[in-house]
């Protein structure tokens, strides 16, 4: 991260690593927005207020973006919650099987103990 | 004569009591055969549904042990993926905060510098000069 030669500074290391992450997870996700640039040296009156103007554009971007980003994760989560969902169920099935078919009655463990008991 | 047939009488007693017996002993062991019989095609025909059933079940058995490592590791993606959400999440929350404080310095120095330029050091020098003329008269 630059030091001090843009507004970067306001973005900590975790949030930066964090988005990283998330763009490699989900492919989708739009490019981070640019911070805007600050002024070489010290900073004038007239440039602060620029650099206000700018950050406030800034935010703008990235609030707008990031409403897309989150939208997109949100997405992505709940078709890996339905995944995991269906898997239990499957995990479920085979841990307590249930008919399996409609002329087969019983489950296999009633199968199992009623063959143990005869 | 009559010991005769009394001896006669007992000795066939045993032999209808011992018919009797051995009746029985055929009838049961008759009915174990069958009952062993019955419970052997029962336990045959479970294990048969036994096996159907297992049979049915082997695909998705295959199918979630083939799928495992790649779902333990989307699992632990989508944890991670969460936990970068809502951090990034507190960011973009945050950041409102810091522009809105960034602007506030902003109007300070603004402030700061038209009371600056507002300055006139010619009323300080005139003050001075009219107050020196007050006093030496």
């Amino acid at each position: 991260m630059p030091a001090r030669t843009d507004c970067a500074v306001l973005v900590p290391a975790d949030a930066i690593a964090a988005y990283d992450r998330l763009r490699v997870w989900e492919t989708k996700l739009p490019n981070a927005a640019a911070m805007p640039a600050l002024p070489a040296g010290a900073v004038g009156t007239d440039e602060l207020a620029l650099v206000h103007t700018n950050l406030e554009h800034c935010k703008g971007t990235t609030d707008a973006r990031w409403k897309s980003a989150d939208a997109e994760i949100a997405i992505r989560l709940q078709a890996f919650e339905q995944e995991r969902t269906a898997r239990r169920a499957d995990q479920t099935t085979l841990d307590h099987p249930r008919k399996v078919s409609g002329t087969q009655r019983g489950t296999v463990e009633e199968i199992q103990q009623s063959s143990v008991a005869a | 004569m009559e010991q005769r047939r009394e001896k006669r009488d007992t000795l066939q007693k045993r032999r209808d009591t011992a018919e009797s017996d051995r009746k029985d002993r055929v009838a049961k062991a008759v009915a174990a055969r069958e009952q062993a019989q019955t419970f052997s095609q029962q336990r045959e025909e479970k294990d048969t549904q036994l096996k159907a059933l297992n049979a049915r079940l082997e695909p998705l058995r295959e199918k979630l042990a083939s799928s495992k490592a790649a779902f333990d590791q989307a699992q632990q993606a989508a944890a991670t993926a969460t936990q970068d959400r809502a951090t990034v999440q507190a960011w973009v929350k945050g950041l409102g905060g810091a522009v809105v404080k960034l602007g506030g310095i902003a109007a300070e120095v603004h402030a700061a510098a038209q009371e600056r330029s507002a300055w006139d050091a010619s009323v300080l020098v005139a003050a001075r000069a009219a107050a020196h003329d007050a006093g030496a008269h």
